[in-house]
């Protein structure tokens, strides 16, 4: 199945993480934020001083998705293969607005 | 007053490490600060028992960026140099500590966030902004309000990271979806509307388009 990547903001592999929307070609959109490990590392530390997550003990968000780079190519490869593998509506919310 | 390590807790919050134009991420454990730098090397030190560092009396500029540049002026008796250019945050509350030279942290500063900040709503202006608000509410009312507290309390990055959107507007970003979008001013902090993923690019843009110089 077909896709489109829209990001929310310019993709920029210096800035840790980035939230999309995917278009299917069926017209459903799911959203993402990809994130590498090396950023969620630096936000768990950034906790240790906010007290966010019993400061840094642990880390979650919503369609988190990691790519060990944070390129176009490497989040439309991940993406292609995720619809592939039929795991599209486990990994990410589906928007129905 | 500082606190047996050197450190004005008084200050309240230490928010960012900062050396050079970075934000370095740090922790504290018993008497000692650790932070790394993206390099990978690390910073290790334990400020100075005496505590006898007073707080710039640089003047602050208007500032309508998180992470400016400017220029900050050390006292001249701390063995640092006199006049260094550091990124810093809004707010003259936020202190910019140098350690001496001969700690071996040299230039290091400590941005502390204490005081509140005036939380303004501009949304009331914009119907659809406020109306887009009202829908974000329905899901993620507890966790935009945990996103405004964290703001007004100095914390200008909290959640997965704040993203320019353009303009000089920022986008505050939550772990479960909630956006904030926001402004400093040197009136406090300006709200200029909600989200969650639903609705994201939809804000953004009513933002953009009513904010956005």
């Amino acid at each position: 199945m077909n896709f489109e990547i829209q990001y929310i903001g310019k993709l920029n592999s210096n800035t840790g993480n980035i939230d999309a929307t995917i278009i299917l070609e069926n017209g459903k959109r799911f959203s993402a934020t990809f994130f590498t490990i090396e950023n969620i590392n630096e936000i768990i530390n950034s906790y240790k001083c906010t007290g966010e997550c019993l400061s840094g003990k642990y880390f979650w968000a919503s369609d988190l998705i990691i790519v060990n780079s944070l390129d176009q190519e490497t989040i439309y490869r991940t993406i292609r293969d995720i619809i592939d593998n039929n795991e599209i509506n486990f990994a990410c919310s589906e928007i129905t607005q | 007053m500082p606190d047996s390590h050197g450190i004005y807790t008084d200050r309240g919050t230490l928010v960012a490490i900062r050396k050079g134009d970075q934000t370095l991420p740090f922790q504290r454990i018993g008497d000692t600060y650790i932070a790394t730098e993206p390099s990978g090397n690390t910073i290790v030190w334990t400020p100075d028992q005496s505590g006898d560092i007073e707080s710039s009396s640089a003047n602050y500029p208007a500032q309508t960026d998180p992470f400016p540049n400017t220029t900050i002026s050390f006292p001249s008796d701390i063995g640092v140099d006199n006049s260094t250019s550091y990124p810093v945050y809004d707010d003259a509350d936020s202190g910019i500590y140098g350690y001496p030279a001969d700690s071996g942290v040299g230039d290091l500063g400590a941005v502390f966030n204490s005081t509140p900040r005036p939380l303004i709503s501009r949304i009331e202006g914009n119907p659809k902004l406020v109306k887009e608000a009202e829908i974000t509410g329905r899901s993620h009312q507890d966790s935009i309000d945990k996103l405004t507290a964290q703001l007004q309390n100095g914390n200008l990055n909290p959640g997965i990271g704040t993203k320019p959107i353009g303009h000089g507007l920022s986008e505050a970003r939550a772990r479960d979806g909630a956006r904030v979008y926001f402004r400093v001013t040197s009136n406090g902090i300006e709200i200029l509307g909600k989200s969650d993923k639903s609705n994201q690019q939809k804000v953004i843009n009513e933002v953009i388009k009513t904010f956005g110089r």
